[in-house]
């Protein structure tokens, strides 16, 4: 009910997304809707993941999947994220050789569209190629399953509970992939970086 | 260390798409939804495993007598019995409830309208909402510095609507519809019909207590007349498992009382805040605040 935006007739911008989308199954364009709630983080998970040009078009692929399969849809849950975040894994791990592509390129470079002013003095120390070599390196090495639960709490601040949902696979499985792949991170990051990111952040 | 932020940080170099980015993609999908035609079909509800009401626990709360004159939102200093800092969510509530009875109390008439000014993040939005929902409304927004837009809400007259095709209603054409009442007659004026009321038009789990708490926040930003809005407010002192916080700001910045909902999740605490002093609604902490809500005569009209 955070989100609010409207279609014709009735004041949709009202509606949970559950309603908006339990209406869209008799009145199919106000699914336009959602796509205007959730396709700019939908968006920027699939731009993360795979990078600018494959995510312009994998936002439309995400969004005509969820219309294809908005009756399917249980609205018992009011947010649809964690159901646009699944879809969206889903297109994801369609294009592995795109998304580990990505990772590597910026295991190497900041993206040309870095957002300056909202990067704080962390996010600069961050930037340090060592951190980056091998922060976006060990992301490219991670089994799939292990990658989707630790990005998808990361980078798009899904609840453990929303990572079940999205993935289909119960909150004791999120809890145990997150654990595993945290360690496989700190294990990687640990050692000779361990001083220059408690630096960075504490700088922060 | 923390692993987390870290990839957090490099995770805040990808910004989010702006319309312009998206319109290739939306216009994709709307090619598709407009082709699409119209399925008469169910979806699934959950089953009701776990029946257990966040509501459940609601005795029926006294209500006095309200006033009849002009509306606003913001009730007068209600010198609360209880000081807010370090008051419980359930006295907390009690007193919004109190303080709530004392507002002007106004039966909008089927040919008027709810206006409502808020704030989501940085969007500000007006709004004019027929009470009936047979009446054109308009939906008005603004986002931080950017030009505003404004949106018609056509009217469902004798089970036909305008047809609005993006900003424009197309002349002569119209659609079936249902009337949107921009004002619920049917509330309860009573604690516990309010709490069966809240149970029933639910929008999350039976049991989630945090889900409840949007409900409430739902119901508490729209229009109520006094006895339904105390009642509102007692339902939701009746929840288990509330705490009250102080010195929260909602969305527009104010400071207030807030009442957090808990959630199971790791995060997406819904936290409602209350004025202080007036234990007037103020908004959501941090991300929505109600500026404004009146029942005026004409779209336009802002009280």
């Amino acid at each position: 009910m955070n989100r609010l935006r409207r279609v014709k007739a009735v004041d949709v911008s009202t509606l949970t997304d559950a309603a908006v989308i339990e209406r869209s199954v008799r009145d199919p364009e106000s699914f336009a809707v959602i796509f205007d709630r959730h396709a700019p983080s939908i968006h920027r998970y699939l731009r993360r993941r795979l990078g600018a040009e494959v995510a312009d078009d994998m936002v439309a692929e995400t969004f005509l999947a969820a219309f294809r399969r908005r009756e399917r849809f249980d609205t018992a849950h009011p947010d649809a994220r964690p159901w646009l975040y699944g879809i969206a894994t889903n297109v994801v791990g369609q294009h592995r050789r795109e998304e580990e592509r990505e990772y590597r390129l910026r295991q190497a470079h900041l993206p040309a569209t870095s957002e300056a002013p909202y990067a704080d003095r962390v996010a600069t120390a961050v930037t340090a190629q060592s951190l980056r070599q091998v922060l976006f390196g060990a992301l490219a090495g991670l089994s799939n399953g292990d990658r989707d639960v630790l990005l998808l709490v990361a980078w798009e601040e899904l609840t453990y509970d929303e990572v079940a949902a999205a993935l289909d696979i119960p909150v004791g499985t999120v809890r145990s992939r997150l654990n595993r792949v945290r360690r496989l991170l700190r294990a990687e990051l640990g050692g000779e970086f361990t001083g220059t990111i408690e630096e960075a952040l504490s700088n922060g | 260390m923390d692993d987390l932020r870290l990839l957090q940080q490099v995770g805040q170099e990808i910004p989010l798409a702006t319309p312009d980015q998206l319109a290739p993609a939306r216009d994709r999908l709307l090619a598709v939804l407009t082709a699409t035609p119209p399925a008469p079909t169910t979806i699934r509800r959950d089953a009701r495993r776990g029946w257990r009401f966040v509501f459940g626990g609601v005795a029926a709360a006294g209500v006095a007598a309200a006033i009849v004159s002009v509306l606003v939102l913001a009730p007068d200093q209600v010198g609360g019995d209880v000081p807010a800092a370090r008051a419980e969510a359930s006295q907390v509530l009690r007193n919004a409830a109190a303080a709530a009875l004392r507002l002007p109390d106004t039966t909008p008439r089927p040919d008027q309208f709810i206006y409502t000014r808020s704030q989501q993040g940085r969007e500000l939005r007006e709004s004019w909402l027929s009470v009936d929902g047979t009446r054109n409304g308009l939906v008005r927004t603004a986002s931080g510095g950017g030009g505003g837009k404004e949106a018609v809400i056509p009217g469902c007259r004798n089970g036909r609507a305008a047809v609005v095709k993006g900003n424009n209603v197309l002349p002569g054409r119209t659609e079936p519809c249902t009337p949107a009442p921009g004002y619920r007659a049917d509330m309860p004026t009573d604690a516990a019909a309010m709490g069966a009321y809240l149970t029933e038009h639910r929008n999350g789990k039976v049991d989630s207590v945090n889900s409840a708490g949007k409900d409430v926040y739902y119901f508490a930003s729209g229009y109520l007349r006094p006895q339904s809005r105390a009642a509102l407010y007692e339902a939701a002192a009746a929840v288990p498992g509330l705490r009250a916080v102080e010195n929260v700001t909602d969305g527009a910045g104010r400071s207030g009382i807030g009442i957090a909902w808990p959630s199971t999740g790791r995060s997406g605490e819904v936290v409602l805040v209350f004025d202080p002093k007036s234990y007037a609604f103020l908004g959501v902490s941090e991300s929505s605040a109600v500026l404004a809500l009146a029942v005026v005569d004409r779209v336009g009209q802002t009280g």
